[in-house]
């Protein structure tokens, strides 16, 4: 009887973490992506920012976080862009109609980039929604952070500000 | 008027049901809620009102904390059953109650919630009154999260303890207390699909009969309303979501929930809702519902000398019926990027009809104590 | 009979299709809550309760969007 339990419970364990997608290591080299710009309307890759630093944000229009974080990375944005800052937000929305109404509602200055197929996510090992990596001026990863409360931006301000300054 | 049904409009089914699944929504989005609602429920034959005032407010503390408050008032009137009788054609019928009764319930309830990684544990507690009736409660949960945050699990417990001073029989000081637990599971099945299962068991002791009902005893007379002084409860919920996008977004709710008792009573309830999103951020949700249930051990419409115990009760609730229902729900979002980011607007209308031979497998007892009621409620959702 | 349950669930879980946490955008959706408006939600059950005998199983957490 407990034999069955323990095999019945190790299965459940064994399947449930041969799921698990695995995250990119920090200080590595983030994988360099080609996407549509939303405002372009070309083709955007990483390697366009080389020399930033980037505060790059998977995200999406259902997301409640994601709604709390736009406003405070838009002003973060404006502070900091002359200073070599960017921010590139890649919407994971099905639909670009749904990511347009959030848009409407929280504008972006900064860069947004389209990919409902998730192959870059899938790339980047995105664990959680929204998922922000912050890749230095040589394209390395330098900090990975899952999801988003107000009082985060205050850190992630530090880290770019650090970064900035290398 | 019905203590049994006034105590179960006093106690909340689950307690905390509100403040768990309130605060773990304010924690995803940091906002406080405020909601009102306003609901009215009305009795056919002249029988029972109710008119309802509910606020609930949300406010997140720090990023891990959320806390919560419920207030509720509850204006009741109307007439309510004492017994059944056989009139002169030995036929049963219903007597209800004469005076229009007019009562006031007053509740609060507070909750705090602190979010680790994966888990949420919650704790709460409240107090309910009347002029004949306290109720006071704790409460207790934790929710865990996990296998990419595709499951969850949780587990609530809770525990009340009641105090009856029956009007006009006022040397009589009645108590009971009730334990609740339940374990749940919430599992996304695939993109478009959702199912959630909960078992809860509920242990009761103390008074749990009605001193405001009699049962009629052919060739003797009446006498008090009698239940057993323990009562063990064990319900088991189901219910599954699934998405249609080529409906323009639908979504269908589909609840099954299986319950026995130890007082004899199998009950089945049946509800399916559609979600139909109609023009920007309208809804429109019709649904249906069944109810069946059976006897308890110890009931019957009328008794005799031969067949009264020391336990028997003749009240409608513990009977064998069916109940059908229909309703339609309407809900209107704003979404605003000002302080108020959300306000949400909803009214809903449901009409049940409650009938003996709505019973699954029949029910030839008669239509004395059938009745329909209807509901209505209208509420605002606040964001911000 | 508990072995069948509990295999049979296990079975379940496993069986459904992973769903990467950008693809959570339809479970989040208002019409696809579990409980929309816990207010009216409470009162129907507080209804119904007063009216029959069957009470319990709602509670509990989880679907949605799975963020933070």
């Amino acid at each position: 009887m407990h034999h069955f339990y323990q095999t019945l419970a190790g299965t459940a364990l064994a399947l449930s973490m041969s799921m698990s997608a695995s995250a990119l290591e920090l200080n590595s080299v983030a994988p360099d992506f080609s996407l549509p710009n939303i405002k372009t309307h070309t083709v955007s890759h990483l390697s366009e920012y080389r020399g930033k630093v980037i505060y790059l944000d998977f995200w999406a229009s259902w997301c409640p976080p994601c709604r709390t974080s736009f406003p405070l990375l838009e002003t973060l944005y404006k502070k900091q862009q002359a200073k070599g800052f960017a921010i590139v937000a890649i919407n994971m929305d099905e639909e670009s109609e749904a990511m347009e109404r959030f848009l409407t509602l929280y504008p972006a200055s900064f860069d947004v980039l389209r990919d409902p197929e998730g192959v870059w996510a899938d790339t980047y090992g995105v664990e959680a929604m929204p998922s922000s990596f912050i890749i230095d001026k040589k394209g390395m990863i330098r900090h990975i952070h899952s999801g988003f409360s107000k009082a985060d931006i205050v850190d992630i301000e530090n880290k770019i500000v650090k970064l900035l300054a290398e | 008027m019905s203590l049994i049904e006034r105590l179960s409009l006093a106690a909340l089914a689950l307690p905390g049901l509100l403040v768990g699944g309130e605060a773990q929504a304010g924690r995803a989005e940091e906002l406080y809620h405020a909601d009102f609602q306003y609901a009215h429920y009305e009795e056919s034959k002249g029988r029972m009102k109710v008119d309802v005032f509910e606020l609930s407010a949300v406010a997140p503390i720090g990023d891990k904390i959320t806390a919560s408050v419920d207030l509720v008032r509850d204006t009741i009137s109307g007439a309510s059953p004492i017994l059944n009788i056989k009139n002169s054609d030995g036929k049963v019928e219903q007597y209800l109650s004469g005076a229009s009764i007019f009562e006031q319930r007053d509740a609060l309830a507070v909750g705090l919630s602190y979010a680790f990684d994966d888990v949420n544990v919650s704790f709460g507690g409240g107090v309910s009154g009347e002029h004949d009736y306290l109720s006071r409660h704790l409460n207790t949960g934790a929710s865990w999260t996990f296998n990419k945050k595709l499951t969850t699990l949780s587990f609530t417990a809770s525990v009340a303890f009641d105090e009856i001073t029956p009007t006009g029989q006022s040397d009589v000081k009645n108590s009971k207390t009730s334990q609740k637990y339940l374990m749940g599971i919430t599992q996304v099945i695939n993109k478009n699909s959702l199912l959630q299962s909960n078992m809860t068991f509920a242990y009761h002791k103390g008074y749990l009969s009605d001193p405001y009902k009699a049962v009629y005893v052919e060739g003797v007379g009446l006498e008090d309303d009698s239940r057993p002084r323990h009562k063990f409860q064990w319900a088991w919920l189901t219910r599954y979501v699934h998405y249609f996008k080529t409906l323009n977004k639908a979504a269908l709710h589909a609840d099954y929930r299986l319950y026995v008792d130890d007082w004899g009573i199998n009950g089945h309830t049946l509800e399916l809702s559609w979600h139909q999103p109609i023009a920007d951020d309208w809804l429109i949700i019709p649904r249906f519902r069944y109810y069946t249930q059976n006897e308890a051990n110890f009931y019957q419409a009328t008794f005799d000398a031969m067949d009264i115990g020391d336990i028997h009760s003749s009240d409608y609730r513990l009977t064998g019926f069916g109940t059908l229902g229909v309703g339609l729900k309407l809900t209107k979002s704003f979404h605003m990027a000002g302080y108020i980011k959300e306000v949400k607007l909803q009214m809903a209308a449901d009409y049940n009809d409650r009938k003996a031979s709505y019973q699954i497998g029949g029910n030839d007892e008669g239509s004395f104590d059938d009745f329909s009621f209807y509901m209505i409620t209208a509420s605002i959702n606040m964001r911000f | 009979m508990k072995k069948i349950i509990l295999t049979a669930l296990v079975l379940f879980l496993t069986a459904c299709s992973p769903v990467k946490p950008w693809e959570r955008g339809n479970l989040a959706l208002p019409q696809m809550a579990l409980e929309g408006d816990a207010q009216e939600a409470n009162f129907r059950q507080h209804t119904f309760f007063s009216k029959e005998s069957s009470s319990g199983g709602y509670g509990g957490h989880g679907g949605g969007c799975g963020c933070n």
